[in-house]
């Protein structure tokens, strides 16, 4: 998987691949080794913005899923280092992570950035 | 003040790409008051001084914006208007059309899906049925894929959106996905917005391509989707406002047990792991009108009240974010939110309120 922590923008051509992993999400037809979905919600003016993610049966079933599953990790791991880069700090299991586990099982969350007062 | 699109003084009719410069993009816009049709086209912007300024563009938006209809219902008026609008607009009836589909239905090939899904996802806060139509036709001698989309929604509004690519820069799904969306988005979603009492529905698309230079990195801007944005727009179509959205992530996090000893109380307590031997304790307290964040975390020492940090959000999130933000990162790392607290945002006991604390702080060991 490759990651680009400096590239936050999708080209056309990852956005065709977002909206076909968004269709598959809406209609929950996901390929064999996916077993549903997990959320990285990420805090800003929305409240909390949910962002799902594929949930992964096995680590050897990424060589197997579609491009659109494939880069909805990519997307998702891009994510995670774009808001660490920033100082955003992510949680999930109780516990701060420092990056994207596609074999993790649990939502994420991205907390929003604090300042001194 | 002179007049401007962001500021609502003009409707936009179309885009059109420019021919010589993929992802250029030459907006017809229409003037409220006069009617009158512009371009951002050079050859529209160089004919300073005439009275009647045209171009190819705005020659072929003054035909969409009166060609002959039958009175008919709001969908079968468009697949009209499109067709006969195409008719008049196509310069060389002789050059075959490589691409036939003129009439706005329901999406039904991939590559119509697509488009439809990338507009719908870009536009969450639009519900109703999309409809496409394609047809491409020469404008002079450049031949465009012109691109109607089109939102019926349940109340009865409707809005229409048409974008015209240039050939040469190829018609493949991917590369109309960010125009499709984009600009007959916006303009959907515009008009839709206006016929509901909203003049604007935010900053229009970049209309021209930053071109990559030494000074700037060589960075593009051209980007349908930002991740850094993703959690920006406040309609995610879920029917909850952010501070719902907030508030049920907070009770998610929390727990019941916890959830439910904030809104008893008013306040979470939070003992400290690194200054364990000070049985010191942050009191995070919540607004009772959930309307503004607490800028202050009152810590405890020993029992006794001591200090307030004042610690806030660097952006704007509602108020439950923040404090389970706090929460979180006081449990986690608490180290990180000491890092913001200096000897300039440390003030005595209530720095911030009279309100006086009653309840004893809860210290309980933690490992650091």
């Amino acid at each position: 998987m490759t990651t680009k922590p400096s590239q936050t923008t999708l080209t056309p051509e990852e956005n065709e691949l977002l909206q076909r992993w968004q269709a598959r999400v809406a209609s929950g037809n996901f390929s064999d080794g996916i077993s549903g979905t997990r959320t990285i919600k990420v805090m800003g003016r929305a409240g909390d913005a949910p962002v799902a993610i594929p949930r992964i049966t096995s680590l050897a079933a990424l060589e197997t899923i579609s491009p659109e599953e494939q880069f909805a990790f990519d997307y998702a791991d891009r994510l995670v280092q774009a808001f660490r880069s920033r100082g955003r700090a992510i949680f999930s299991a109780g516990e701060l992570v420092s990056r994207f586990d596609p074999a993790d099982q649990n939502d994420l969350l991205v907390l929003s950035p604090l300042a001194g007062g | 003040m002179s007049k401007s699109f962001a500021r609502g003084d003009y409707r936009l009719i179309m885009t059109f790409e420019s021919a010589s410069t993929p992802g250029n993009w030459y907006r017809v816009l229409q003037d409220r008051q006069s009617n009158a049709l512009s371009c951002d086209c050079p050859r529209w912007l160089h004919k300073r001084g005439e009275q009647e300024r045209s171009c190819k563009h705005t020659e072929v938006a003054a035909q969409l914006l009166a060609p002959p209809v039958a009175p008919q219902n709001g969908l079968v008026r468009a697949q009209l208007r499109f067709r006969a609008w195409m008719d008049q607009i196509t310069r060389s009836p002789a050059l075959p059309p490589l691409a036939f589909d003129e009439t706005p239905t329901l999406p039904t090939t991939p590559h119509t899906q697509s488009l439809v899904t990338a507009a719908r996802d870009q536009w969450q806060g639009l519900q109703g049925e999309w409809t496409i139509a394609e047809r491409d036709s020469a404008v002079g001698t450049t031949m465009y894929r012109f691109v109607m989309l089109r939102l019926d929604s349940p109340t009865g509004l409707s809005g229409t959106g048409v974008v015209a690519f240039a050939h040469s820069h190829g018609t493949q799904t991917a590369r109309l996905i960010p125009g499709v969306a984009g600009w007959a988005g916006y303009n959907v979603a515009a008009q839709i917005a206006q016929q509901a009492g909203f003049e604007m529905v935010g900053q229009p698309p970049e209309h021209f391509k930053f071109k990559a230079t030494r000074r700037n990195g060589g960075a593009p801007r051209i980007a349908l989707h930002d991740i850094l944005r993703v959690a920006e727009r406040t309609d995610l179509g879920d029917g909850l406002t952010p501070i719902q959205r907030a508030e049920n992530t907070l009770q998610l996090f929390l727990g019941d047990e916890l959830y439910g000893s904030l809104q008893a109380q008013g306040h979470l307590d939070v003992p400290s792991a690194l200054y364990g031997e000070r049985q010191r304790v942050y009191r995070l307290k919540r607004d009772p009108s959930r309307a503004h964040y607490p800028r202050r975390i009152r810590v405890f020492e020993m029992g006794e009240y001591v200090n307030d940090y004042c610690v806030v959000p660097r952006e704007s999130v509602p108020e439950a974010d923040h404090l389970l933000t706090v929460f979180l990162q006081l449990m986690s790392d608490e180290e990180s939110v000491l890092k913001v607290v200096r000897q300039y945002n440390i003030f005595p006991p209530y720095s911030d309120s009279r309100e006086r604390e009653r309840a004893a702080p809860v210290w309980k060991p933690r490992a650091a």
